[in-house]
């Protein structure tokens, strides 16, 4: 008793202390090419080890090869299969494609965690602080790609850290690591983004012209996202929405509504109270 | 939408997948271009439950109270008192029950205090952290403020001077800021998320403002119901009228709003508890009985059926949340568009994409 107490005290204490952030690094991110994902799922099990997670249970879903299904909180690195074989268009193809936390430039998450749990580190990543996180599961509504959720045993918010502990010892993140055709593609945003861009000219040479990128720059409301992807189809297709919310950009004309209401009927009230006799 | 178990982990929707829903889906294959990844959801299942539920309606009676309280003190009429000190004790005593159910809605109770360890201008929850504290102690203060010293036991002395040195009035008016904070921002909180049912409109805010506004009108009717003051019955119906009217008047513009969003509050699993319990209960029942001749179902009844119809109204929207997330369609398209072009991929005009671009980075909060 007396020593949770005692960690309850020093977990209080670390939350508030304040060290000087690291100076900032060389933005990095993925570049997720699913031209080249053969499908293997190395990456959701070099995910799983380096970080050591525990395991989703052996389960078929019958859609595809896709047996994890979402991104979780224990799950961080997940390999999408759509099969597509249209008698229509007469195309016959198998769209694969790794899919993992976007890294956004500006995060939902990070600007809905009350408690600056949720921050971008050095490299421009957007990571949990364990330490910090008190598990209000404010970020999983927040989160428009569905990516962040609550693990119900130790209460914390969990996602891909973009492997931020292998990138300080100058490592490239597990999944990049493990891709045998380089499907996944780890570096600095500024490289990523001239080859993703490369690549994508290339392909359309080919005469692949459906080829894209998702992500690759902000659009509408929502900002850039420092992972992205090179993707064939719509992004529905591959459980990415077209139209991703970025809530914060509504919070101002939300509150303007919200205090409109609340201003207007305490000043009835003010209206109706000052009437009548006075006792 | 598909009725499957509550669960909080997309990866349970292994527990929900029939054998029959399998053999279909692996017989059919995908059209190209054909929308959707086997209908499973783009988004989380919210974890916020009853807790937060109970707590938007009860932090609604506090703040709505504490509001018209303050109010009917400002106006210096002494026939007022009692209904003034009767508020703030109410104010107090639903202030108390907050704290407990937001801290046992977290994944880490013993960390509550962290969401005071910074002021985050982008965060709702925590300007609403920082409210509530701000609230609490105007409301603590104000309570003690009311008792009369000549009922204590003890400390008659110490209650008299303070209650000389903290004038009523000024306490109230620092305070209101605070409770008007708390009558505002849940339905900001549930607006700035991705969850459609809750972020497709702008209404939800004053559709919970004046549900917290009526809420505590009728728990000042209730506390009042006894009183002979007729004048006060009468302020307090025609206060709760206006403000059923701007709730009614929120919530058709929240459906309308909303649109296909609203679906799990109009048709889905929620809609007996919004239609009956919020619209049928909480607006249309005690608009009529306000009217009747009798002063019981004038000042008994339609308030506590006002009160059934706040708690039923938040506890839909806030569970609406659960089958709204489960909607892949709505989270596809889940900001707006005037031209309801896709941000990335097929369909996305590459000029207006920069033009827009520029646009949001200008407005960049980080």
């Amino acid at each position: 008793m007396n020593e949770s107490l005692a960690q309850i005290a020093s977990d209080l204490r670390d939350a508030w202390i304040r060290p000087e952030p690291p100076a900032d690094e060389e933005e990095t991110g993925f570049f997720t090419d699913t031209t080249l994902c053969i499908g293997c799922k190395a990456c959701e099990v070099a995910c799983k080890q380096w970080n050591q997670l525990p395991a989703d249970g052996f389960n078929w879903t019958g859609h595809s090869y896709d047996n994890t299904v979402a991104l979780s909180d224990t799950t961080w690195r997940h390999v999408a299969f759509v099969e597509q074989f249209d008698p229509i268009s007469e195309i016959q193809r198998w769209l694969m494609m790794s899919d993992v936390c976007k890294h956004c430039q500006q995060a939902p998450c990070v600007e809905a965690c009350p408690t600056g749990a949720l921050i971008y580190n050095e490299f421009a990543n957007v990571y949990v602080q364990q330490d910090v996180c008190n598990g209000c599961a404010n970020c999983v509504v927040a989160c428009p790609f569905g990516v962040i959720a609550r693990n119900e045993s130790d209460g914390r918010a969990h996602k891909c850290t973009l492997c931020y502990d292998r990138q300080k010892d100058g490592l490239v993140p597990a999944c990049a690591k493990s891709c045998p055709t380089e499907s996944i593609k780890f570096g600095n945003l500024k490289d990523l983004r001239e080859a993703a861009q490369k690549r994508v000219e290339e392909l359309h040479a080919r005469g692949e012209t459906d080829a894209y990128l998702y992500g690759a720059e902000a659009s509408g409301e929502y900002s850039a996202l420092n992972s992205f992807f090179l993707l064939k189809d719509n992004p529905f297709v591959y459980n990415l929405p077209e139209r991703p919310r970025r809530p914060a950009a509504h919070l101002k004309k939300n509150y303007l509504f919200s205090f409109a209401a609340s201003i207007a009927l305490t000043a009835i009230s003010a209206v109706l109270f000052s009437g009548g006799s006075r006792g | 939408m598909a009725d499957v178990q509550e669960v909080n982990d997309p990866r349970d929707v292994f527990s929900q997948i029939t054998p029959v829903y399998d053999i279909q889906r692996s017989a059919t294959p995908e059209r190209v271009g054909q929308p959707g990844y086997y209908g499973l959801p783009i988004l989380k299942r919210p974890f916020w439950k009853w807790e937060i539920a109970l707590y938007f309606f009860l932090e609604g009676v506090s703040a709505g109270t504490y509001t018209l309280a303050a109010v009917a003190d400002m106006t210096g009429n002494k026939r007022l008192v009692s209904v003034v000190r009767q508020g703030r004790y109410i104010t107090f005593g639903t202030m108390l029950a907050c704290p407990p159910l937001l801290i046992a809605d977290l994944g880490r109770p013993e960390r509550f205090l962290h969401m005071l360890r910074i002021f985050k201008k982008t965060s709702p929850m925590n300007h609403g952290a920082w409210a509530l504290n701000g609230f609490g102690l105007f409301a603590t203060v104000l309570a003690v403020l009311s008792v009369p010293a000549s009922k204590l036991p003890f400390g008659k002395g110490v209650l008299r001077m303070v209650q000389r040195l903290v004038p009523q009035r000024i306490a109230g008016l620092l305070g209101l800021p605070f409770a008007l904070m708390m009558i505002s921002y849940p339905g900001v909180l549930l607006e700035t998320t991705a969850n459609p049912v809750w972020a497709h409109t702008n209404f939800l805010g004053p559709l919970f403002g004046a549900s917290s506004m009526s809420t505590g009108a009728a728990v000042l009717a209730l506390a009042s119901a006894r009183s002979g003051d007729h004048e006060l019955h009468r302020q307090l119906v025609r206060f709760e009228d206006i403000a059923s009217a701007t709730e009614a008047g929120a919530l058709a513009a929240y459906v309308v709003s909303a649109g296909p969003a609203a679906r799990p509050l109009t048709v889905g699993r929620q809609s007996g508890m919004f239609v009956l319990g919020a619209i049928g209960l909480g607006i249309v029942g005690p608009a009529i009985l306000r009217r009747s001749r009798s002063s019981v179902l004038r000042s008994v009844v339609a308030p506590l059926m006002t009160l059934a119809g706040g708690l039923a109204l938040k506890w839909a929207i806030t569970y609406a949340g659960q089958d709204s997330a489960l909607d892949p369609e709505l989270a596809n398209r889940n900001a707006p568009s005037k031209t309801g072009d896709p941000f990335w991929g097929p369909g996305a005009a590459a000029d207006k994409k920069f033009a827009q671009s520029s646009e949001s980075t200008d407005q960049a909060m980080r």
